[in-house]
């Protein structure tokens, strides 16, 4: 097999640049770290004396500090903020745990070159706001029929998704376009590159 | 070695995953362990929140105040100063008097219950999804809170206390699927099950089933909690019918109920708790030695 200019097969190097998507994700400060936590309690804090369940605030910020991060921190920060709004405020210990963790891994899944653009972020968070709001009903639904309290998962789907999850994740949406730019400027003037 | 990287961070996801799923269900029930987190935690958040929903509160009458002031600059116009007092002057009166009917309402309600103590408590913080039922109340064990305790308004029976943390509380709201209260007719003294129902479309209502064939019961009728199994004392009112239909699937009546409070506008609450005994005095025994 003929090697490339740096004596690596041509195998290796795609391998290699594979995992070269996160080389630009650079490891987070002190400060950074500070930021995040401080964020989500705040976020936690508004949500729940201004808004109500919708926007979720705190998704929103998981989804663009997960964009930021390698995939093990943005999970951890997942974990963290979901076991926080489960514990404060939830019903279900470990619920939002589970969903936000996902979302920050589906979310460092995106490549750099697709997420240069602003509107790009926001773009894809059409797709998974709604994919959240679809599968954070069915969880909770599911768990419901499970322990006996509920006798069906959905008596009428589609008024449910027009009803709840629709407006859920237009709400949040609404909520991106708003945080995108502070946060950014903010993760910008903490970050220690 | 890239692919044991993968594995090694895949087992870790799926660990993970496990792991919160067991919790997870584990938390599903009330009275689960998992909750003490709650307990340990909660306080000092919710010191805060509470500054939060003021806030948001205070915001959002601002916002109401801004649409009513043009009604009133209108009628200033034309009345000028004299009718700007006498329009606040009513506006005073009016939520005067209704904070005094619900006062009121409730002195009422505790003269009739004088077997429990009852615990003013302000909601903070309303569920974290359109799909629960729950909200939290600026009120727990330092209180005299516990689990289980009901928590009402004038109106009526709002929700049960699920997780008390030292000055908070979780309250499960009475449409929740989880609740399920006997109660009975005002008018016919019926005894009904209701249970809490999750419609589709984002609203909670009351449904009642196993309703016997000669139970009389019609639409407008007033449900009240029954004191049966000694959760709920007689008398606190839980609902009205709103309809009554048969069920497709086993040929028996259903009715549906709206609650009696109105659970998406609650701000104050009361919780009523079970005062507790004061326990039998011993006295010493008095004998030649120690006598006098």
């Amino acid at each position: 097999m003929q090697d490339n200019r740096n004596g690596m097969p041509h195998i290796e190097v795609y391998r290699a640049s594979k995992h070269l998507k996160y080389q630009h994700r650079k490891p987070e400060g002190v400060l950074l770290i500070i930021y995040c936590i401080v964020s989500v309690f705040l976020l936690i804090f508004i949500q729940n004396g201004f808004f109500g369940a919708s926007p979720d605030l705190v998704l929103v910020f998981v989804y663009l500090a997960a964009i930021k991060c390698k995939p093990s921190r943005a999970m951890l920060l997942g974990i963290f903020s979901g076991l926080a709004m489960d514990v404060l405020f939830g019903r279900y210990i470990g619920l939002y745990g589970i969903l936000y963790m996902y979302v920050a891994f589906v979310a460092c899944q995106l490549s750099e070159d697709f997420l240069n653009a602003k509107l790009r972020i926001i773009g894809a968070g059409v797709p998974l706001f709604l994919g959240f709001g679809i599968i954070e009903s069915l969880i909770i639904r599911l768990i419901s029929v499970i322990s006996g309290e509920g006798a069906v998962l959905y008596t009428n789907y589609g008024a449910h998704f027009v009803k709840i999850i629709l407006p859920g994740a237009f709400m949040n949406m609404i909520a991106l376009v708003a945080m995108i730019f502070p946060t950014y400027i903010l993760w910008r003037r903490l970050s220690p590159h | 070695m890239k692919n044991k990287k993968n594995s090694k961070i895949l087992i870790v996801i799926a660990a993970i995953t496990v792991f919160l799923v067991v919790m997870l269900l584990v938390s599903a029930s009330p009275s689960s362990p998992t909750h003490g987190m709650y307990r340990l935690f909660a306080s000092p958040v919710n010191v805060i929140q509470e500054k939060f929903s003021s806030w948001g509160k205070n915001i959002k009458n601002g916002f109401n105040l801004l649409f009513n002031a043009e009604e009133v600059t209108t009628e200033l116009e034309q009345l000028r100063d004299e009718n700007a007092v006498l329009e606040n002057a009513a506006v005073e009166n009016e939520i005067l008097q209704k904070e005094n009917a619900e006062l009121k309402g409730m002195l009422d309600f505790k003269e009739a219950h004088s077997e429990f103590e009852i615990v003013g408590a302000e909601v903070i913080a309303g569920d974290i999804s359109e799909m629960f039922n729950m909200f939290t109340i600026s009120c727990g064990t330092s209180d005299g809170v516990e689990e289980g305790s009901f928590v009402v308004t004038s109106e009526g029976l709002v929700g049960v206390v699920g997780t008390a943390g030292p000055i908070s509380s979780k309250v499960i709201s009475v449409v929740d699927e989880q609740n399920k209260i006997i109660v009975r007719t005002l008018e016919n003294n019926e005894m009904l099950r209701v249970t809490g129902t999750y419609d589709d479309e984002g609203g909670s209502y009351l449904r009642i089933d196993r309703i016997l064939d000669d139970a009389v019961i019609n639409v407008g009728d007033t449900l009240v909690t029954s004191n049966s199994g000694d959760v709920y004392p007689y008398g606190i009112r839980v609902g009205v019918i709103t309809e009554i239909g048969i069920d497709k699937a086993s040929g028996t009546r259903y009715a549906i109920a709206s609650p009696a409070a109105n659970l998406r506008s609650i701000d104050k609450v009361f919780v009523m708790t079970p005062k507790k005994d004061i326990g039998q005095i011993i006295l010493p025994e008095v004998t030649p030695e120690n006598a006098g």
